[in-house]
């Protein structure tokens, strides 16, 4: 029971942070049609900041608020840099991509030389002992995660779905041509998608700090289960994204947990095959194939 | 559209997770058995007057004076330079001044290998100190056969001494084997634990680690609760260590390449509160370590081949190490100064430079107090049995076995 209990609150916290980082991938690959390969990198570049920001004496939540804001302004700047000059580069969405494979490793390459192949680590948001909870352990860090999470999926669907400017940003990545003709500016909705989508890989990064160490390359791996759970997800809307993660999260713990050790990493790519073999379509997406 | 996209997108990840795979990630520190090379710049003479071959001794020594591993080679000369100092102040060998012979291997193994070549050709040389990388020892093997000269060595993986049947190899630091046998021994018997559950790096470090580790428990018959594995760079440990925990595991023991995978599971075991004693290979107490589990690394145990403090012979070294040098020696320093001393002592005891003679001597030496350790060779030419035990305290690494 106990153990049970662990495994899944462990799963659910890895799974959480898939969901922000695969959040970020398919609302951009929504809105713009792209699949933004640097979204794994923003979660390295967030904790970075938090880290810089921590070091020179900011407390650990102020630095965490300052690098969310940090982080939004330079999402921005990424779909300016990254994004735009190629958008409307031939009708292909090749150069896009490449673009963001290039700031990929720009970003892994760049920070090598600010931060050096130190690994660095991050204090936890709340530190001390597993909170007990009716005579099972609760770790702090792991809940922090969970509840973040949580917070940010709150967010996400009252974004979307109550807002006037969430109505906007889902319009825009459903029919652009249509939201230009509403009177949406279709360039701004966009830049906002980039900004959300770089903020919240920023935030996964800092939740994830304290718990493994902060490397250059840290980006890759974190980033390459995420896709894999937007793929499991349905890689079409947010609710997929986040189902996606956690199902990621929770089935690579109790996989490493019975025997699978050495395999844990490609336990999430083996869900992904199965997924892709017999539901192509996802947990909730159309089709990949037949998506127009 | 949208289909082909994602299967572009696709090929693009596969093609990524290949290079991931091919850049692989390199042991950082603590992990396998010989860490630095030997220098050597200048084919130059260090110590003793002109070579009026009449007036002194002669002994090689292997170096990496340039190069990439340059301060470690730096590091092993200012260790020579210091014992020579010392033996030529007592009086020299057989009445005459010791002189030390340095050819530079610019770090590498071919540099390695014509250095040593060069040493040996010259017929006034007694004996080497050679290399503390295993590979370099393993290329120097049969031309010190040939030479048949006493070579001293520090690589520690297992089998220079006990498969190459190099007669002339004479090994200055614990091999490999020690490691895990000094885990196995502390854990059970020192620490009486007998629920051990173990934790090794996939790779041939870490599973090696773990098959010596298995037999030494074999041998006390304890069956450890647990063996898990993990890949190099692994991020979450928790299934690992709940398991553990379920298995009512009392310490656990690591086999861990890079100190940075063991920092980061340090962390998690705290986070997650679970309780068990740690005790590991070199990679678990390092200042890596240190710098990225601070705190909660107080307490681990791990083993250690030479820590500053770790017996009166090794603090006095070090005194005399940091008054003429004013900086604190390391690993690749105590080994090849022990080295030299016995070379002299065995030289002066036989009253011979004759290398059967040094080799004789050299075997029977019992209890022999040097700085990387207490000295007593075997019949495979191993003059160190174990490692020591450090624990971290309060942010520091300290010697308590």
């Amino acid at each position: 029971m106990e153990t049970t209990f662990q495994l899944l609150v462990n799963g659910l916290a890895m799974g959480s942070i898939y969901s922000l980082i695969a959040l970020g991938f398919v609302l951009v690959y929504v809105a713009v049609n792209v699949v933004n390969f640097a979204q794994g990198d923003f979660i390295m570049v967030g904790a970075f900041i938090c880290l810089s920001l921590y070091s020179n004496g900011i407390p650990i939540w102020f630095a965490l608020i300052a690098s969310v804001l940090i982080m939004g302004i330079f999402g921005f700047l990424y779909q300016i840099g990254v994004y735009r000059p190629f958008r409307s580069r031939s009708k292909s969405f090749l150069p896009v991509m490449i673009s963001t494979l290039g700031a990929s490793m720009f970003f892994q390459s760049l920070f090598l030389v600010i931060y050096g192949p130190d690994p660095r680590s991050l204090p936890p948001l709340i530190g001390g002992d597993p909170i007990q909870l009716g005579g099972l352990p609760l770790p702090r860090q792991s809940l922090v995660i969970i509840v973040f999470a949580l917070l940010l999926f709150g967010f996400q669907f009252f974004l979307f779905e109550k807002t006037n400017l969430g109505k906007k940003m889902q319009a825009t990545a459903q029919d652009p041509e249509t939201a230009r003709l509403m009177g949406i500016n279709v360039a701004w909705m966009n830049g906002l998608t980039f900004v959300y989508c770089t903020a919240l890989g920023g935030i996964a990064g800092i939740l994830l700090a304290p718990l493994f160490t902060l490397t250059t390359t840290i980006g890759s791996i974190f980033g390459l289960k995420a896709f894999a759970a937007a793929i499991v997800g349905g890689f079409s809307d947010a609710k997929g994204a986040i189902v996606g993660g956690l199902f990621i999260g929770v089935i690579e713990s109790f996989s490493a947990y019975f025997g699978m050790g050495a395999y844990m990493d490609a336990s999430a790519f083996i869900v992904l095959v199965l997924f892709l073999i017999f539901r192509p379509s996802g947990l909730f997406g159309e089709k990949i194939g037949t998506k127009a | 559209m949208k289909k082909s996209i994602l299967g572009i997108t696709m090929a693009i990840i596969v093609f990524m997770l290949v290079l991931t795979a091919c850049g692989g990630s390199q042991p950082s520190s603590g992990g396998t058995s010989s860490k630095g090379n030997d220098s050597g710049k200048q084919a130059g003479q260090s110590g003793g007057d002109s070579a009026q071959s009449g007036g002194t001794v002669k002994i090689g020594a292997l170096g990496d004076l340039s190069g990439k591993s340059a301060l470690s080679g730096k590091f092993k000369k200012m260790g020579i330079d210091l014992a020579l100092e010392e033996i030529n102040a007592a009086g020299g060998i057989l009445g005459k001044k010791l002189e030390v012979v340095f050819q530079d291997t610019q770090g590498t193994q071919q540099g390695a290998v014509g250095a040593f070549q060069k040493l040996v050709s010259d017929k006034d040389i007694v004996a080497v100190i050679g290399s503390i990388r295993s590979t370099n020892v393993q290329a120097t093997d049969s031309f010190a056969k040939k030479a048949g000269i006493p070579v001293a060595i520090g690589g520690t993986n297992v089998g220079l001494t006990t498969k190459l049947g190099d007669k002339w190899y004479f090994r200055f630091r614990p091999h490999d084997g020690y490691a895990a046998k000094s885990i196995a021994e502390f854990s059970a018997k020192k620490l009486g634990y007998k629920k051990i559950a173990i934790i090794y790096d996939s790779d041939a470090f870490g599973s090696g680690g773990k098959d010596l580790l298995l037999q030494n428990y074999k041998e006390m018959g304890i069956e450890p609760v647990a063996v898990e594995s993990y890949n190099t760079g692994n991020k979450d440990f928790t299934p690992f260590l709940q398991k553990f925990a379920d298995k009512g595991a009392e310490a656990v023991n690591t086999y861990m390449t890079n100190s940075e995978d063991a920092g980061q599971m340090v962390n998690q075991i705290h986070e997650k509160g679970f309780k068990y004693q740690l005790i590991g290979s070199p990679s678990l107490a390092q200042e890596v370590t240190l710098k990225i589990s601070g705190d909660n690394l107080n307490g681990v145990y791990s083993v250690n081949d030479f820590a500053a403090d770790q017996s009166d012979a090794t603090i006095a070294f070090v005194k005399k190490f940091k008054a003429k040098y004013n900086e604190t020696p390391d690993v690749y320093t105590a080994w090849v100064y022990d080295a030299l001393h016995v070379f002299a002592k065995v030289i002066n005891e036989k009253k011979s430079t004759k290398p059967d003679d040094i080799r004789d001597g050299i075997l029977a030496i019992k209890n022999y107090d040097g700085a990387e350790g207490n000295y007593t060779f075997d019949a495979n030419g191993d003059g160190l049995h174990s490692y020591s035990i450090v624990k971290v305290e309060g942010g520091k690494i300290v010697t308590v076995h």
